[in-house]
């Protein structure tokens, strides 16, 4: 299983290996999926309170704790089988078994502390982006000995994360290369003008307060934030609370921790598109949420209405956000298949564009429902391909094309998928289940069955309706 | 007065110019005050204007003016003008929504947003007054000085309100008459929050019951069905 994991998979295997155990006990449901994730999400809360309590009170530790409670994203990712609530809770244990052993010392405290670190790492590879700030965490609070008691067990939680490291080098470069190990998604970069690094940065963390909504909303939203600037200057100009909180080392410690983070990110996202997603850094939003917290306890001192405030509006947040269709990350395949398997006909062809939306598409439909995959490319036309068709092209009169398309704007931002399929067939239906998520139905002329095949280029989409028309 | 500036407001990066501007004059500031200055003496001056531009003109053109002082102890009838500044915070408020959603999205507009919310920080020194005078009550009223930042500090209570309850009230008590020994619906929910791992249990449920509602809100999304073809896959081998 392992071996598997580490030839086939791009992530590190400690959520993979703990869902199979799972699912041999509660089944593959969707519900029962994301029990896991919903459990380790829910874990994070009395952690993220305990960092806060130990790095400034419990009223800050509470309020935290709400912003953790509600947030729109981790909610969102709480109710998904994937391994980030996982990263976020045992991330934040290990950052508070760091700081009860920076501040008490003890074999039993920093082995706990290594074996957390460790598990993080098997966790998600970004999970390494936690040791720098752990380092500094290091250098605030523990005195000389503490220290080197800090890079043994960091060390350690290193050593037990190698053997991982060299199963990969050796599956990897005997099969693939070490390149197998990215996702292929290429997505465009911030802009490189300080404006434009200023407001990716603001809406990147302002996510985490209004959860995934579209371009045009989050453009007012970070717009609002980065022009309340002044506030903030104001503040810290002429508030000696602000310039003595931003002195303590707790705040120098989480400025670092979300800097990094989040920084390193937006670097590796200018190398390599597609990395700046909120997912990969969320436990950056564990020092975020606890600067935030304190902010909110400067202007409503009272914990209990803080923690109110916060609830409510974030509670409302976290629904609208999971019921809006316009959310840009809403995969609602299941509501698709529903859709397609109400108006089926004997003859129609479902597509999913890009192709790898064949496969939770199979999940949900009937195996006789004919499903094929439309392969796209994002730097040009001209590497849009093709599936070659299996069997000879047929005629099928009066048949419906179902057209499933997932984040197409990234994917094929010439619409070179849709516009070849619309001319060779009558758009009748179009439905939007997400931000980037549509189910659209095509009748198909007849006269596409003398549609000539060509490997790629212009004629591909042609290509792809003739090739799906002649699937069964 | 013109509203022409030194610095345009049509560069791409002037919100970093006009930041460092910004910071630069208020740190002459600060040191010109020898650290004394605060956001009160801003909004003071800044509330003083008209009077201060009233008896300007009235000096330059020989026109005679005269000043009243409110009557502290008139309380009769509300005083329209006090009206005006905290109009004048609504309308600044209610023209960022208005302005983002009418105008192209740009660095000017990213402009006036700032300027907006300068002008509310300033505003606000007179609105709060004007609020307080007009007996709405205010939520916020500053921070604690009670906390420490270092790790393992002073634990604070977190029914942060009860030293401001007995303060607010104007009024003088026997102290078995006390405010503070009165069993609100208020206190008693602060009394919950004093024991702050009953609070976080009750934060930590909301938060259960919140994603356990929305688990089922969508299907399994192609990442799910990744983790699911991960772990089908690995099984088979």
């Amino acid at each position: 299983m392992i071996h598997q994991l580490a030839s086939n998979n791009v992530h590190v295997p400690l959520y993979h290996v703990l869902l199979h155990g799972w699912i041999q006990v509660a089944g593959t449901s969707d519900v029962a999926l994301r029990i896991p994730s919903v459990v380790a999400g829910t874990m994070a809360i009395p952690l993220l309170y305990l960092l806060g309590r130990q790095l400034f009170n419990p009223a800050t530790g509470l309020v935290a704790a709400t912003l953790g409670a509600f947030s729109p994203v981790w909610v969102w990712h709480s109710d998904e089988a994937r391994m980030y609530p996982l990263l976020l809770c045992v991330g934040l244990a290990s950052t508070y078994a760091l700081l009860r052993a920076l501040e008490r010392g003890g074999l039993a405290r920093w082995s706990t502390y290594a074996l957390l670190t460790g598990l993080c790492l098997y966790t998600h590879y970004f999970a390494a982006l936690l040791l720098p700030a752990h380092a500094v965490a290091a250098m605030l609070f523990g005195e000389r000995s503490r220290r080197r008691d800090w890079l043994l067990a960091a060390s350690a939680a290193v050593a037990l994360f190698t053997p991982w490291i060299y199963l990969i080098i050796r599956l990897r470069l005997q099969q693939h290369g070490l390149h197998s190990l990215t996702n292929g998604a290429v997505t465009p970069g911030p802009g490189a003008a300080p404006i434009g690094i200023l407001s990716s940065f603001a809406t990147f963390l302002l996510v985490y307060l209004t959860g995934y909504k579209d371009k045009a909303q989050m453009a007012v939203i970070t717009l609002v934030t980065i022009g309340a600037w002044p506030l903030l200057a104001l503040a810290i100009g002429l508030g000696a609370r602000a310039r003595a909180f931003l002195r303590t080392r707790a705040a120098v410690f989480l400025l670092f921790w979300l800097l990094t983070t989040v920084g390193v990110i937006f670097v590796l996202n200018a190398l390599k598109g597609g990395v700046l997603m909120q997912r990969y850094a969320i436990l950056a939003s564990a020092p975020l949420f606890l600067l935030l917290a304190r902010g909110l306890l400067a202007v409503i001192p009272r914990a209990l209405t803080a923690t109110a405030i916060t609830a409510v509006v974030l509670m409302t947040l976290s629904v609208s956000v999971a019921l809006d269709r316009s959310n840009p990350v809403k995969e609602d395949f299941r509501t698709a298949s529903d859709i397609i398997l109400d108006g089926w006909q004997h003859g129609d062809r479902v597509l999913a564009a890009p192709g790898y939306g064949v496969v939770p598409l199979r999940h949900y439909l009937p195996s006789d429902v004919p499903i094929q995959g439309i392969p796209t490319a994002v730097r040009s036309t001209t590497d849009v391909a093709f599936v070659e068709p299996s069997q000879p092209v047929e005629q099928a009169r009066s048949s419906a094309l179902w057209v499933v398309t997932v984040y197409l704007g990234s994917h094929d931002p010439k619409h070179v998928v849709l516009d070849s399929i619309g001319r060779h067939a009558h758009l009748t239906q179009r439905w939007r289940l997400g931000g980037d998520f549509e189910l659209r139905r095509y009748e198909v002329r007849s006269t596409l069955v003398h549609t000539r095949l060509r490997p790629s280029g212009p004629g591909a989409g042609e290509a792809v309706v003739a090739a799906a028309r002649s699937f069964r | 007065m013109t509203g022409i500036g030194a610095l345009s407001p049509h560069a791409n990066n002037f919100v970093l110019v006009y930041g460092a501007y910004f910071s630069l004059v208020l740190a002459t500031l600060v040191v010109a005050c020898r650290g004394q200055l605060r956001l009160a003496h801003l909004q003071a001056n800044f509330g003083a204007f008209p009077v201060y531009a009233a008896a300007a003109l009235a000096t330059a053109f020989r026109i005679p003016a005269r000043f009243r002082a409110t009557n502290v102890a008139s309380t009769s009838r509300l005083p329209i003008l006090m009206l005006v500044t905290p109009l004048v915070f609504l309308g600044t408020v209610a023209s960022i929504p208005i302005g983002i959603t009418e105008r192209p999205i740009d660095a000017r507009l990213l402009a006036n947003v700032s300027w907006a919310f300068i002008n509310l920080a300033l505003l606000w020194g007179v609105t709060r007054a004007a609020l307080i005078e007009l007996g709405l009550p205010l939520p916020w009223r500053g921070a604690h000085d009670d906390e420490t930042d270092e790790p393992g500090g002073a634990v604070t209570s977190l029914a942060a309100g009860s030293v401001d309850l007995a303060s607010r009230d104007r009024d003088a008590y026997l102290p078995e008459e006390s405010p503070l020994n009165r069993p609100s619906r208020a206190g008693k929910a602060r009394a919950v929050l004093e024991s702050p791992w009953l609070a976080v249990a009750v934060i930590t449920s909301f938060g259960l019951w919140l994603r356990f509602l929305l688990i089922d809100a969508q299907g399994l999304s192609l990442d799910e069905n990744s983790s699911l073809g991960r772990r089908s896959s690995a099984s088979r081998t």
